[in-house]
């Protein structure tokens, strides 16, 4: 209910979005300029109708919308899959989805086969090449007398008719309201209809048993129709004369094969492939060309009169089941590319079970907080060695057994963190963990990499001198990083956050450099003649002329880190969103991955605004000047 | 006594090609104390590099320049430069940008905040202290410029063709406005232009100098800009003076480009 009633928001937020923007192109002037940069200006019902686009085709593709304007039409579709399952061995026999007919197809292979040797045999000198070709002849002879009607026997023609009888009734039959007059769930099958969970509950693709009036009568046409096949197999078109023909000559290729000595391999060659023509002729089942007639009528009618039957059930499969389809064997699954695309409304579900902080992913919350004693912040930041370098020596315990404190062990109790002191909530989290990760490296990248580049586009010699460490491990992809600085560092996040800063470092440097010497000569003389010192200079007027640049380049050094930080987390690690995804993606969760997806795009977006409005702060100047 | 004088001075740079290119070939003269001095001359006449020798960006060949008895040798405070664009630092406000200066030389913030708002009245800036620059007409940028080199109070102000960019109106009102802080300041001025107008209008004395080697073709002390401080400009361009010295020193250049091209062709 709540689905649909989304869906029908987007739609509408879609249609007056769409309606909003070509009203307010046809109000404004049309003679505006091409090309005009401000022309891209605003457009925000358009990121509604963009937004609105991506959801509807989510909702689509995933078959989200067929599952909840019509609830019950996977588990008709899988009652209709059923009939068509049904249907497909007799369907083979006969020219309706095949060229030819069945019998037609085996006789014209075999008679090409006995042709190919008879032609190889007359080539050949070995005394029994004419015992061989009169076997062949024998084939031939069992293949007209398959093939000729008038040795069909009666009986066999009246179990035939019988099928195409019992296939028309069935056929009357379903186009009946009250079909089936009788129960046609056995009890097992009723057992498993009251237990059945609906379509794309947990732990269910799609319920099997049917559930509505229209499934009941497709399962019950295609149980009916699975024995009236079984029946129809079990036809043999036995003719006394094949029977006698096949079974005579059976016994001479075997006398043949048993008088044969063992230097007579061509022999043995050619008995071996007679052999083979003999048995699948025999086993085949060829029927005379007209006999079946009857049969390949009823079932076409058949297959129409289902179809018809299925009604509006095919034309919800065609709209709104696109990119696959439902398929029956023992049980019903969605097959195609729908099937990996979680639906929305059940990745929803799933996020909102991960974001509770008692759940979370693998005992650990997506992002919560935790409370934290100061004392043990105090005691991460402050190092020990503080306590050592304090003269005089750590107290010594009295004779009565107590240890006296001095100046020196109490700094050691607060280097520790072993004192009390009240807690703070602190954040934690999957997504705390991989943002604090980036943060750091992007930290540390531009607090080195900023002012190594200004130096680099200043100096000759930084230039020269840093300029073979810097380019030769720029280009490097940082993935090919990865495996080595793990190793190096360990799995823990100092390996994480040292990859991190080697991306953003090799940026910001580049990025700095081109800002440092792209200053205009003219600022700088105008600085020296004003009396600016040389640090002056650069603290005042190259640092902030490079400062697009650097902005620029902090930009790009988040995208870059995000994507590495996500690698090196599926390579190792026991926290952070890559590590979530790497897990979901063993153990097949499709809706936990889909949903790291889009928290990693979110954080990746939400960074980038946060950048865009720093640097429309920062430096307004910038293609003004 | 602070002139500013050259002795012999020379500049040579070496081409790309290998040539030698004499930019500057025995210059002297000597400028007084509070003189308005306009440099004139086709380009590539070495004109900006004997600015940029005065400012101290270059270092001459040979020869020394002198400001009173001070050996010019590098950039110093005491000679403020105006350039072509402006050259403001487009990321702080117009009046950052005056106290520039100042502020580089920690001085104290009460006072330099006085001499800033005196100096915007004086360049008719005032009301704009919080602008960004980049906001600012060029005129306007031009007249920051003029208030962020002039509130230093150097001795010697070396300007690059300070009104080349700007539209013919502007640039007449800058003249007057030149003129008015020449007048009320004293200070001496070094200014190089292309126009022949406003070398006449604007300068003391003028040098029209000669390409190839660079050197000072000839000189001529004018009367004009003092009669500029009290007149319309506009009428002192239309007088049958400066029309007769303006077509002369046209002529000349004329001359000069004309031997240029036949030289190159």
């Amino acid at each position: 209910m709540i689905t649909r009633l989304l869906i029908i928001l987007l739609l509408l937020a879609l249609i007056t979005a769409i309606i909003y923007g070509r009203n307010l192109i046809k109000t404004e002037k049309i003679d505006a300029v091409f090309g005009d940069p401000e022309r891209a200006r605003g457009g925000y019902h358009w990121v509604i109708a963009g937004s609105c686009t991506i959801l509807l085709l989510w909702l689509y593709f995933s078959w989200d919308i067929a599952r909840s304007f019509y609830p019950n039409s996977a588990n008709e579709i899988c009652q209709a899959a059923k009939v068509r399952a049904s249907l497909v061995p007799i369907k083979y026999i006969f020219p309706i989805e095949q060229r030819t007919l069945k019998s037609t197809s085996i006789i014209h292979r075999e008679t090409n086969n006995i042709n190919k040797l008879k032609l190889q045999l007359h080539e050949e000198t070995f005394q029994s090449k004419d015992r061989l070709l009169y076997f062949l002849n024998e084939i031939e002879f069992i293949i007209i007398s398959l093939a000729n009607e008038e040795n069909l026997k009666a009986p066999i023609h009246n179990k035939l008719k019988d099928i195409s009888d019992k296939i028309e009734i069935l056929t009357i039959n379903i186009r009946k309201k009250s079909y089936p007059s009788y129960q046609s769930l056995n009890n097992e099958e009723l057992e498993g209809l009251k237990n059945q969970s609906s379509w794309g509950a947990t732990g269910m693709e799609i319920p099997f048993y049917p559930a509505t009036k229209r499934g009941i009568k497709l399962d019950a046409a295609a149980k009916e129709m699975n024995v009236i096949v079984e029946e129809f197999f079990r036809i043999k078109n036995n003719n006394p004369t094949f029977v006698y023909k096949s079974k005579s000559l059976q016994t001479k290729i075997r006398n043949y094969k048993y008088e044969l000595q063992d230097h007579q391999t061509s022999e043995k060659k050619y008995i071996r492939a007679i052999g083979k023509i003999s048995a699948r002729v025999s086993r085949s089942n060829i029927f005379p060309a007209n006999t079946l007639n009857l049969i390949e009528k009823a079932i076409r009618k058949f297959d129409q009169t289902q179809k018809k039957e299925q009604g509006n059930l095919k034309i919800i499969e065609a709209l709104l089941f696109p990119t696959g389809k439902i398929v029956a064997s023992n049980s019903c699954s969605e097959q195609g590319s729908g099937r990996w695309l979680p639906k929305p409304t059940d990745t929803l579900v799933i996020f909102l079970h991960l974001l509770k902080p008692s759940e979370g992913y693998k005992n650990f919350p997506m992002l919560w907080y935790e409370m934290i004693g100061v004392n043990q912040i105090v005691g991460f930041f402050i190092p020990d060695w503080i306590a050592d370098i304090i003269p005089g020596r750590f107290p010594v315990h009295n004779s009565d057994g107590t240890v006296t404190s001095n100046l020196k062990s109490m700094v050691l109790d607060i280097a520790t963190g072993e004192f009390t002191a009240f807690s703070v909530p602190v954040p934690t989290g999957h997504i705390w963990d991989s943002f604090l990760r980036v943060l750091l490296g992007l930290v540390l990248g531009v607090i080195a990499g900023v002012p190594l580049g200004l130096f680099m586009g200043l100096s000759r010699f930084a230039k020269g001198y840093f300029d073979p460490v810097v380019e030769l491990y720029r280009p490097v992809p940082p993935l090919a990083w990865a495996p080595l600085i793990i190793t190096v560092f360990g799995i823990d996040d100092s390996g994480k956050i040292f990859l991190l800063f080697m991306v953003s470092f090799a940026i910001m440097v580049v990025a700095a450099r081109a800002g440092s010497s792209g200053t205009q000569l003219s600022k700088i003389h105008a600085a020296h003649s004003l009396g600016a010192s040389q640090w002056q200079i650069l603290r005042q007027v190259i640092y902030p002329n490079s400062l697009p640049e650097i902005l620029t380049g902090i930009r790009v050094a988040i995208g870059v880190c995000w994507g590495t930080l996500v690698a090196a987390e599926f390579l190792a690690g026991t926290t952070g969103i890559g590590f979530v995804e790497n897990v979901a993606r063993k153990y097949m969760q499709y809706e936990h991955i889909w949903i790291t997806i889009f928290v990693m795009g979110m954080l990746g977006l939400l960074f980038d605004m946060g950048m865009r409005k720093i640097i429309d702060r920062t430096i307004p100047w910038r293609g003004k000047g | 006594m602070s002139d500013l004088i050259s002795q012999n001075l020379n500049m040579t740079f070496n081409s790309p090609e290998g040539e030698t290119v004499h930019a500057l070939q025995d210059i002297n003269f000597t400028l007084k104390k509070g003189q308005f001095l306009t440099v004139l001359g086709p380009s590539g006449c070495g004109k900006t590099t004997l600015l940029n020798i005065a400012a101290g960006f270059l270092h001459p060949t040979s020869g020394k320049m002198f400001l009173g008895n001070n050996e010019i040798n590098g950039p110093g405070v005491e000679r403020g430069m105006v350039f072509q664009q402006g050259a403001l630092f487009e990321w702080l406000t117009v009046e950052k940008n005056v106290n520039f200066g100042l502020r580089m030389r920690k001085e104290n913030t009460h006072q330099t905040q006085k001499k800033v708002a005196d100096w915007l009245k004086l360049v008719g800036l005032k009301g704009f202290e919080n602008t960004p620059t980049y906001k600012l007409s060029g005129g306007m940028q031009q007249r920051v410029a003029l208030a962020r080199c002039l509130i230093t109070g150097p001795e010697l102000i070396l300007m690059d063709e300070p009104l080349g960019s700007l539209d013919a109106l502007t640039r007449e009102k800058m003249q007057s406005l030149i003129l008015k802080l020449w007048n009320e300041t004293g200070k001496t001025i070094v200014l190089i232009t292309h126009s022949v107008e406003e070398a006449l209008l604007l300068g003391e004395r003028l040098f029209v100098m000669a390409p190839r080697p660079g050197r000072i073709h000839k000189e001529y002390e004018l009367p004009f800009c003092s009669l500029g401080l009290n007149n319309d400009l506009r009428e002192i361009k239309n007088s049958k003076e400066f029309i007769s010295t303006r077509e002369e020193v046209l002529a000349m250049i004329w001359d000069m480009e004309e031997e240029i091209m036949g030289k190159t062709i």
